[in-house]
């Protein structure tokens, strides 16, 4: 289990950017697009994942 | 058979519409510390599907019945009787079978939309069914309420779970993809096999793996 993910995860009505192993949600968003935006500009995301509202994986994307 | 008072009954329906609340629902049962039961469990065509409905009745304590796709959506489509005559058969269980500890059965229903069992099953208006509005985020939600009301207060909250099922996802994908898994073979793993990953992987969570 990686602990260097972001994931985003749809929130209620919005989207979630959580680092992997955090307790709780760095934002949320409205748009997908806005906490995807986001999660790129955090150092610390070396991996970011973007689930589907099922929680499934639309995207990966590995390096930044 | 395993242990009556920690089996959960599925009842809805095997489409691939419904795999995206099959699967959080799965993963949430496991999670509460409860083991699902589903006529899918056992890939073995020569079982009759009726005598396996009855077979898991009688070893599970809880049943999960989601009655939210009996509706027919086109025309000439049929309503679909499955899921309110497995209910129905899980109730006579409760109320009819001779062995005591049947009576301790609990059930949670499960509709997509609000009020439409009071329509279409008044019979059920005792049960307090609840509403998961075609959302998985939600019906994790209304499932760990559900544990939770039972007396199971241990329980993580229920974004916490929502959040562990889409970690868990990527760790399938990474490990499936590690193991020569295409992403279409990782959307299409059959039940059993999904079921083995998710407990698998709160085993190596837990460190018990």
């Amino acid at each position: 289990m990686s602990t260097s993910r972001t994931h985003i995860i749809k929130r209620g009505d919005g989207w979630a950017v959580k680092k992997q192993g955090a307790t709780k949600a760095s934002r949320v968003f409205s748009t997908q697009d806005a906490a995807i935006k986001s999660a790129k500009n955090m150092k610390s995301a070396s991996e970011i994942v973007i689930h589907r509202r099922d929680g499934s994986i639309r995207n990966w994307i590995k390096e930044k | 058979m395993g242990n009556f008072d920690k089996q959960v009954f599925l009842n809805c329906p095997f489409d691939v519409e419904y795999e995206e609340l099959l699967k959080p629902l799965f993963f949430t049962v496991i999670s509460c510390g409860f083991k699902p039961r589903i006529a899918s469990e056992r890939l073995d065509s020569g079982e009759v599907r009726l005598d396996k409905i009855k077979n898991l009745i009688l070893e599970c304590r809880f049943g999960i019945h989601d009655l939210s796709r009996c509706k027919s959506k086109d025309k000439d489509e049929y309503s679909r009787f499955n899921m309110p005559f497995e209910l129905a058969y899980d109730l006579a269980a409760r109320d009819f079978h001779p062995e005591n500890k049947m009576k301790r059965k609990r059930f949670l229903v499960l509709e997509e939309e609000r009020y439409s069992l009071q329509k279409s099953l008044s019979d059920l208006s005792f049960s307090d069914p609840k509403c998961h509005e075609g959302d998985p985020e939600e019906l994790v939600h209304q499932v760990r309420t559900w544990f939770y009301e039972l007396g199971n207060k241990k329980l993580k909250s229920p974004s916490n779970i929502w959040d562990d099922y889409n970690v868990f996802y990527s760790d399938l994908y990474d490990k499936k993809f590690k193991e020569g898994f295409r992403e279409k073979d990782v959307e299409r793993l059959p039940v059993p096999e999904f079921l083995d990953e998710i407990e698998l992987w709160f085993e190596i969570k837990k460190g018990t793996k």
